[in-house]
């Protein structure tokens, strides 16, 4: 539309695309498109997603009717998945072959996978502000060749950009150690792109500040856009009554991966039974995916299934449109996280919005700690020990029966500031000085 | 349908194989495998439970056996049990530098496996070192549907319905 400022939108995971921070990618292009922006996308091919990550349709039609989405080629060889395109090479030293791959694959860009990406980027950002004057561009990681585009539009075409981490490049998230060391060659894009950069988005403050500490001299245009939650799916603010007669309901949503502490949740479940009689009534649902497959790890199924008799239960998987009806069967919520004290996971914010008390069954050092502090009703274990985690279920068992209205309300408007929009839209419409 | 799961090496991926068997069996499909490692009790079930079966290559060309007779000493049987078991890590470290064409020699010699392989619908290289078996597989079969991982047979499952 004439006389709207034009953002490029460089993004990997786009819709249909089922990985995860497709949900990021998909509000920020709708937070520009809803701030008054013409947005274009630049993403890879549909049939990238159907062959290596797996598509949900319903995803695309959540994209703002205003976008257009570019689509450009990708290919991933080593994700092939018909052994029938493979060289000879591959097959018969497979060794071999992935080493060449991945020396090949970080000569145009030092990323193994993504690197040989930068030449189709390059090309495409070339034809389209050909086509039309780009404002502003904005590159989401990871992949972080996607920052290469935005990277020639500013060498090329002078066009200011915006860099939006998911993680962190060179910094690992669950160690805390880094991972690219100075003087490498990714040490040197990195402190170069942030150079240049009009601002940098990170998740959470750790992770912020690490960077600040880390490229002091770009510290004042680091800002946190953390992930926050949709309200379209979350369940803000839901109203269930408990009923110590029938006993409480503790829920958990979402993906149990490995480094989630489930025996230690049972243990501490079965020692909060003895420590309130309304629990002894009270039963665990597990909603989600146990493991990253389509049918439960049958460790972690064994797991749950040791906490049967006290009502351990395991629920199977949501989809995204049911979430909301599944919080609404909740009397407390269960945060049951690996240790990372850079890891904030999106549930966070999910379980914020129901204003429901939250028992956090994780390392204190979390990155989560730090998103929760100051919620009304959390109720943090101070370890991994079946006890302390037996005393928090407790206390939020008792707050859940108590189920005061005003400090309910109170919860849902501290979780106010963490939807999805609420993060955005004072970051598109500041960036609006940019393109005047 | 009919799926053939190749494992190439000594390593075992054993939780995921066992959830993709059991959708496969979910799914009204029949898994057969080929497998250099002998496998538990309950993969064994889940691989009967669709109709297919296993078929096991030892390295050294010989099928593996159920003894005749009882030992006669149960000290030595001990002693025998315990050796081998002291052995296992250095089988597994020849095994894991065992070449892929060895493997795929080995399958595509063996009367059973080779029968297996012929009905199948979709031939899936668990591992990386059973890409060479599922390679030639193809290259024999056209009508094949051959494929790398776990991943990609769940998504060739979900194409045809599964």
């Amino acid at each position: 539309m004439p006389g709207r400022p034009h953002v490029l939108y460089v993004v990997w995971g786009f819709p249909p695309c089922r990985a995860g921070g497709v949900y990021r990618a998909l509000a920020t292009a709708n937070a520009f498109a809803r701030g008054g922006w013409d947005v274009t996308v630049l993403t890879p091919e549909r049939e990238a997603f159907e062959r290596y990550t797996g598509v949900d349709p319903s995803l695309e039609e959540r994209v703002d009717p205003s976008v257009r989405v570019e689509r450009i080629p990708f290919s991933w060889p080593t994700l092939e998945p018909d052994v029938r395109q493979w060289p000879a090479l591959r097959a018969y030293a497979p060794r071999l072959w992935a080493r060449a791959r991945k020396e090949l694959d970080q000569v145009p860009f030092p990323e193994p996978a993504y690197g040989p990406w930068r030449r189709e980027l390059e090309k495409a950002v070339d034809r389209l502000a050909a086509e039309r004057r780009i404002d502003l561009c904005v590159a989401t990681a990871n992949p972080h060749v996607t920052f290469t585009a935005a990277r020639r539009l500013h060498d090329k075409h002078g066009v200011p950009y915006v860099m939006d981490y998911r993680d962190a490049w060179s910094l690992d998230v669950f160690s805390g150690d880094r991972l690219h060391q100075p003087g490498s060659r990714v040490e040197k894009w990195e402190r170069s792109l942030m150079t240049d950069a009009r601002e940098v988005w990170f998740v959470n403050e750790p992770i912020r500040a690490w960077h600040a500490a880390t490229y002091p001299e770009t510290a004042s245009k680091l800002r946190v856009v953390a992930n926050g939650y949709d309200p379209e799916f979350a369940a803000e603010g839901t109203a269930r009554v408990p009923s110590t007669e029938a006993g409480l309901t503790f829920g958990y949503v979402g993906t149990v991966s490995g480094k989630v502490p489930l025996a230690e949740l049972v243990e501490g479940w079965r020692a909060a039974r003895a420590l309130d009689p309304v629990l002894e009534r009270s039963r665990v649902e597990i909603h989600g995916y146990l493991g990253h497959y389509a049918l439960p790890n049958p460790a972690m199924q064994r797991v749950v299934e040791s906490g049967a008799d006290v009502g351990v239960s395991y629920e199977g998987p949501v989809p995204k449109a049911a979430v909301r009806s599944v919080y609404e069967r909740f009397d407390a919520l269960l945060l049951v996280l690996g240790t990372g004290r850079y890891v904030t996971s999106g549930k966070v914010y999910e379980y914020l919005a129901t204003g429901l008390p939250i028992v956090s069954v994780h390392d204190p050092g979390n990155a989560a700690s730090e998103v929760l502090r100051g919620y009304p009703l959390w109720f943090p274990a101070a370890s991994l020990s079946a006890a302390d985690v037996g005393r928090a279920l407790a206390d939020a068992a008792a707050a859940a029966v108590a189920a005061d209205p005003v400090i309910r309300s109170a919860g849902v408007e501290f979780a106010a500031r963490y939807r999805r929009d609420r993060q955005l839209d004072p970051r598109v419409s500041e960036l609006k000085a940019v393109a005047a | 349908m009919r799926a053939l799961l190749v494992l190439g090496g000594p390593r075992l991926a054993r939780d995921p194989l066992l959830q993709q068997v059991r959708a496969l069996g979910a799914a009204g499909w029949q898994a057969d495998v080929v497998s250099f490692k002998a496998l538990d009790e309950e993969l064994r079930a889940a691989v009967h439970a669709t109709g297919g079966e296993v078929v096991l290559l030892l390295p050294t060309g010989l099928r593996p056996t159920v003894p005749a007779l009882a030992p006669r000493s149960a000290a030595l049987a001990r002693v025998v049990r315990g050796l081998v078991r002291r052995a296992e890590p250095y089988r597994t470290k020849v095994l894991g530098r065992m070449p892929g064409w060895a493997y795929a020699r080995r399958l595509l010699h063996d009367i059973d496996a080779v029968r297996v392989a012929r009905a199948a619908d979709v031939a899936a290289a668990v591992d990386r070192d059973a890409g060479l078996v599922v390679w030639k597989l193809a290259r024999r079969r056209p009508d094949l549907t051959a494929v790398n991982g776990l991943g990609a047979l769940a998504n060739v499952m979900t194409r045809y319905g599964g």
